[in-house]
């Protein structure tokens, strides 16, 4: 009488094969299946953390502007009075730390605050570029209306880059200087794509960023900034 | 009356883009339980499940309702987490970093349900394969059988068995001892 192995089993205790009337008789290969269910059902168990009530609302806010549709919530709320204003607070910030004289505490009052700001709004920035690299990454190639979609969000974030790329260096983040260059070379490449360059260019924005992994890069980026900000919102 | 889910994607794909908020809302918690369980990082998974969303919608005119609008953003949700998880391995050999499969991201804790063996599942997922994580997670928690599994992950059938059965064997190998200990300290 052979038993059934270990793999024969798991396809039984998945309903993907039809028991023969083996398992009914023998005691040796049921106490096998005994044990291996218990293990997989506590495997089941294995909790997924829980969202708030109001997730899928927050799901939808944050895709929506990436179909064009209204506009998202910040993920960031430091950045509550815009983009443009809290990146003129950062180098500001900088500018004064690095070149200003006089004891630090008569520029800002408290550097951590300094800090903050410029953090969320670099997170910012990562974020809203990772939107258009993962767009990019998923177009099919031959849809005009994403490739001039892309080219004007690019302009936008463009400016904003050289910015914090600039902000980066003066700090030392050298990480975040050398994926803000290398984004900003794509950034320059999309904002000067025309309608009429098509799938080619997009192939080759698409293989750029999968060469240098920078979606990934990004993300990375982008959540170990989220992660020092909330820490530093937790002591505070 | 809500809207099936066929009336809604039918909608979509007629150019009324606002549909799309009832999909993303009726899905978005499958949907992240799901990129959690390939990940297990709540702050990938959150990456993931926007990432799904958008790809959905982009390919919206590709989608025949053969099968459930479910099943088939199920199948690209996969898809995505186990591009990320591959990409990470990815990083993770070039840059000598630990390959961080494993989660060491605290998950709320549940009375009945011991933090030490939460852990050993986390630490025996993380030793698996993406595609093994990814095949062993539809077929256990998602409930998809071997075919589909197969189809989504392009494998071969037979592929796609062998891609559930070394998960099953490793999770034993490395529970079954834990279980063991902690039924004989209880
Ligand atoms: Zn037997």
């Amino acid at each position: 009488m052979r038993h059934y192995d270990q793999d024969e089993l798991t396809l039984l205790y998945y309903g993907e094969a039809g028991a023969d009337g083996h398992l009914g008789r023998c005691l040796e290969c049921q106490e096998q299946m005994k044990q291996l269910s218990a293990t997989l059902d506590r495997v089941r168990e294995w909790p997924v953390p829980l969202r708030p009530a109001d997730y899928p609302t927050q799901v939808w806010e944050a895709l929506a502007p990436q179909i064009g549709l209204s506009r998202k919530r910040r993920a960031f709320p430091w950045l509550g009075a815009g983009a443009a204003i809290a990146a003129m607070l950062v180098l500001a910030f900088q500018l004064g730390r690095h070149t200003a004289p006089g004891p630090a505490a008569t520029r800002v009052a408290d550097p951590s605050v300094g800090e903050r700001i410029r953090d969320a709004a670099i997170g910012d920035h990562l974020e809203q570029s990772r939107f258009v690299l993962a767009e990019l990454a998923n177009a099919n190639g031959n849809d005009a209306m994403e490739l001039s979609a892309g080219r004007r969000r690019a302009s936008e974030l463009l400016q904003q880059n050289r910015l914090y790329r600039q902000t980066a260096a003066l700090s030392g983040m050298g990480q975040v200087e050398d994926t803000l260059e290398d984004l900003e070379r794509l950034l320059v490449e999309l904002s000067h794509a025309s309608d009429t360059s098509g799938p080619q260019v997009i192939l080759h924005l698409r293989k750029r960023i999968e060469q240098q992994q920078l979606l990934f890069r990004v993300r990375i980026l982008e959540s170990q900034f989220r992660h020092k900000l909330q820490s530093k919102e937790d002591n505070l | 009356m809500e809207a099936s889910d066929q009336d809604l994607v039918a909608r979509v794909q007629s150019g009324d883009h606002h549909a799309y908020r009832y999909l993303v809302e009726r899905y978005s918690r499958g949907v992240f339980r799901l990129a959690y369980r390939m990940t297990g990082s709540e702050q990938d998974a959150e990456d993931i499940v926007q990432e799904s969303f958008l790809k959905a919608f982009r390919q919206m005119h590709r989608f025949e309702s053969r099968s459930g609008f479910g099943t088939w953003l199920y199948r690209i949700t996969a898809n995505c987490a186990l591009d990320f998880l591959r990409l990470r391995q990815r990083h993770a050999e070039a840059t000598g970093e630990m390959p961080g499969l494993t989660s060491a991201e605290p998950a709320p804790d549940r009375l009945t349900y011991s933090s030490e063996l939460r852990l050993g599942i986390a630490d025996a997922l993380g030793t698996l394969s993406p595609q093994e994580r990814a095949a062993f997670v539809l077929r256990h928690y998602q409930g998809c059988g071997i075919q589909e599994i197969a189809g989504s992950l392009n494998l071969s059938e037979t592929a796609a068995k062998n891609t559930v059965f070394r998960p099953v064997q490793k999770l034993r190998r490395h529970l079954e001892p834990l279980c063991a200990t902690m039924t004989r300290t209880n």
